[in-house]
């Protein structure tokens, strides 16, 4: 049996509400918030990044573990606001870890997926034998444009999840991708904002990638849309992922409590595994739970897990560590980025 | 004056030990006029902390609410960036303090 | 005994006209015409200056002085923050003792107004240790967190710091080569912006140019035909670490305490018999601590002495501090204040300080200080 032996997460303290940004660029709040069913969003502090988010995280999941660090055999980071172009926070992040010098590390980017796809590497990684333990974190402090409708929803967070063998709370039953060329969302070296292609990041990436990759699974598995307690699916805000789950034969019950996006805005590359650990915290053993991401670009990765007893030890609870929060004005969020 | 890389990566040796130790704040002020290295964070609040092992240190105070900056409070040692670094130079991560 | 026969100390301020060794040259010249000495006469020269090289890439002052002066003798330049002025003298002091020479000039000087405020800021602290760099400590920040727990252990306000400032800036008043001539109140503290708290604008010493130099000699001859001649009974120096967190106490500065004890034990005096005080108020806290390390006033009281304004010339008191404006109204020319502070209680000394003199002093200390404690320099004086 393999999956994820640990799993930790971050939020930053301070959120921004979507009635202040829409305040600041005098828009109405009402339709924006019926638009994109985003309340308000995290963003990480001036002193942050993905790296240190992705930091706290880990010590979450390593934290109470009964693994060695030592035995890391590897550390892959998946991010779309890496701190260095090129410099691995994979190995800074070891670094601080103190795991030592014994492991594999790279980073990953593929926008809002990046983590997930560093996952099924991971997966591979340990059912071959070679490692014991990957450790894997989706990390972003995300930004906007100011002025763009991104702003309301580009929000910062962080999820490390250890993949092994030993005592694993969710079990990996099976997984497939679904990839192609689509340029609905991208950022040029050097530029500081992404851009997008508006309206089409809708039916023809998000749905359709998600549809593709999902729709492969449930043959793939012979599983139906009614054998799984939850699903998560990568939340750009959030109306679309209801939508999705709707339309390919879930329920809108079995979306509903991983929906972070409505507190948190969509941290990217942590956005669905945010999710994930929502859904962790109210998890029995035996439950089945299936999680989609999406990367723009595009491609999703769908995945079909089960909870296990060791759940029942290892639960984190992500509603107390979101009871820590600060609402701060449009100014200060600026001065955070 | 340029951050050296190499001071960090020696610097970083230590710091890794200090990660998650946790202390109390014995005094503290609020920059308002920052250096170079800082200059667009201020204004921002610097703690001299004593560590549960009474070795005493510096560093910013994060992720913080406007009355923790008082003698007493508790504090935890996070990872966190310390100075503002130009757009080429290597990134200095250092030790702030969080309240608990 | 080694006697001080000569001084200058050049108006301190914003002197846009003047480059480093501009000052340099002033003072030198000056304190050679005040001695009435030739430039031959001297034997060794001593250099104390901070922030030559981080600000302006200029180190090696003893080959640019051997330039200016045309002359080959042994030149030190010398640093210990801001007290490399006083170290510079204590150094003279002991290179007349140790060598053949007999007849030695001390020089201390800064330029800090040709750069951005930030780049003067973390030169500065370039005197504080790795860590308080890191975490974005200045040096306003350093005292800041002294002033806090100062205030705080012992029950006072920073109403008890803004007196310290309304004296100096009085005695300012008094100076025409201070910075500032300009009085302000109370209020007028308590209302300036904070540059690190509990400490603000007018609590702090402003960034200034100028330079000071002293004549010092153990030469019978010149002594004796000396106009003015006032003889040093105690230069002593004292360390303590450059951090902050390694320091025994926050509420005293240790250095200055030891290198205190150590002067008036030389001199064979005692606190009392000081009438003139030269100290160290680069941030006001800085002078309430001073009094209580030196042995003026118990540890802890100075902040009720303070509000008293004591130690304030025309107040009928026979002990008065900073006449020359101290730190915060004369100015802060790092390596120059040093100097200046020992010149001032040399000028009480002599009678020529105007209208700031005392009635007859017959002892003076000049205190002074590197950093936040690191260094700690106490001389002397005394007829």
């Amino acid at each position: 049996m393999i999956g994820i032996c640990d799993y930790g997460f971050y939020v930053p303290r301070y959120r921004i509400s979507t009635e202040e940004i829409a305040r600041h660029w005098g828009k109405n709040p009402e339709q924006i918030l019926n638009s994109l069913g985003i309340v308000e969003k995290a963003i990480g502090g001036a002193d942050e990044d993905s790296l240190t988010m992705a930091y706290e995280s880990a010590v979450m999941a390593l934290c109470d573990s009964d693994i060695d660090r030592k035995q890391i055999g590897a550390v892959f980071v998946g991010s779309e606001t890496h701190p260095y172009a090129v410099n691995p926070t994979a190995t800074i992040l070891g670094e601080y870890l103190d795991i030592g010098n014994d492991y594999l590390a790279y980073d990953t980017q593929f926008a809002c997926k990046a983590a997930t796809g560093a996952i099924i590497s991971a997966l591979a990684h340990v059912k071959a034998g070679f490692s014991q333990y990957v450790l894997v974190s989706g990390t972003d402090k995300a930004t906007g444009q100011p002025g763009d409708a991104l702003e309301y929803s580009a929000g910062s967070a962080a999820v490390t999840c250890i993949i092994g063998s030993k005592n694993v709370l969710l079990e990996y039953i099976d997984s497939t991708s679904f990839s192609s060329d689509t340029p609905d969302f991208w950022r040029r070296s050097g530029i500081s904002h992404p851009s997008h292609a508006g309206r089409f990041t809708g039916e023809p990436a998000y749905f359709h990638h998600i549809f593709g990759a999902v729709n492969s699974l449930l043959k793939k598995t012979r599983l139906k849309p009614k054998d799984f307690t939850r699903i998560i699916f990568h939340m750009p805000n959030g109306v679309f992922p209801v939508k999705a789950a709707l339309r390919l034969g879930f329920t809108e019950a079995q979306v509903k409590e991983s929906l972070v996006v409505k507190q948190l805005g969509n941290s990217y590359s942590a956005s669905a595994l945010m999710g994930l650990c929502a859904v962790l915290e109210i998890s029995q053993p035996g439950e089945r739970i299936l999680l989609a991401s999406y990367g723009s670009g595009a491609g999703s990765d769908a995945f079909a897990f089960k909870v296990t007893k060791h759940i029942l030890q290892k639960r984190k609870l992500l509603s107390k560590l979101l009871e820590r929060k600060e609402n701060i004005s449009y100014d200060t969020y600026r001065k955070f980025l | 004056m340029k951050i050296s890389p190499i001071k960090i990566w020696r610097r970083q040796k230590e710091l890794k030990h200090l990660l998650g130790k946790k202390g109390k704040i014995i005094t503290g002020t609020t920059i308002y006029v920052p250096g170079s290295h800082h200059s667009d964070k201020a204004p921002f609040p610097v703690v001299l902390v004593e560590l549960e092992n009474k070795h005493r240190l510096v560093g910013q105070l994060t992720d913080y609410r406007s009355g923790d900056l008082t003698t007493g409070t508790k504090v935890i040692a996070v990872l966190r960036k310390t100075r503002s670094s130009s757009k080429k130079s290597v990134i200095v991560y250092g030790i702030s303090f969080r309240p608990l | 005994m080694t006697t001080i026969i000569g001084h200058h100390t050049t108006k301190f301020g914003e002197l846009w006209q003047h480059s480093l060794f501009d000052l340099v040259k002033q003072s030198v010249f000056g304190a050679l015409k005040d001695s009435g000495l030739g430039k031959d006469e001297v034997e060794a020269i001593f250099f104390g200056n901070m922030l030559g090289g981080v600000l302006e890439n200029n180190l090696h002052g003893g080959a640019k002085l051997a330039e200016m002066l045309g002359l080959n003798i042994p030149i030190f330049r010398v640093e210990s923050a801001c007290a490399s002025g006083g170290v510079a003298f204590n150094l003279g002091m002991n290179y007349i003792t140790s060598s053949q020479a007999k007849t030695v000039l001390v020089v201390g000087a800064e330029k800090m107004t040709d750069y951005a405020a930030d780049a003067v800021i973390s030169g500065l602290s370039s005197a504080t240790s790795g860590e308080e760099q890191e975490a974005g400590l200045t040096f306003p920040g350093l005292y800041a967190m002294l002033a806090r727990y100062y205030l705080e252990k012992y029950s006072y306000t920073e109403k008890h710091l803004a007196y310290v400032s309304v004296k100096n800036h009085y005695h300012g008043l008094l100076n025409d080569n201070a910075h500032f001539q300009k009085k302000i109140t109370v209020a007028d503290v308590l209302a300036s912006p904070y540059v690190a708290d509990p400490l603000k604008v007018l609590d702090s010493s402003p960034i200034s140019d100028g330079a000071s130099a002293l004549i010092i000699t153990t030469d019978k001859s010149l002594i004796k035909k000396a106009k003015r001649a006032v003889s040093v009974l105690a230069s002593e120096v004292a360390t303590d670490s450059i951090s902050l967190s390694a320091r025994k106490n926050l509420d005293e500065l240790l250095a200055t305490r030891i290198a205190a004890e150590k002067a008036f034990r030389e001199a064979k005096i005692t606190p009392k018999d000081i009438s003139i005080a030269e100290v160290h108020d680069c941030f006001s806290i800085a002078e309430l601590l001073a009094m209580e390390d030196l042995g003026f006033w118990k540890k802890g009281t100075a902040g009720k002495h303070m509000e008293t304004m004591s130690t304030m010339h025309g107040n009928g008191s026979d002990f008065i501090v900073n006449s020359s404006g101290g730190l915060k109204a004369a100015g802060h020319p790092v390596g120059a204040t040093g100097i200046k502070q020992i010149g001032e209680v040399y000028l009480q000394l002599t009678e020529q300080a105007g209208k700031r003199q005392i009635h007859k002093p017959r002892y003076g200390l000049a205190h002074n200080v590197g950093g936040s404690g690191g260094t700690a320099v106490v001389t002397i004086l005394g007829n």
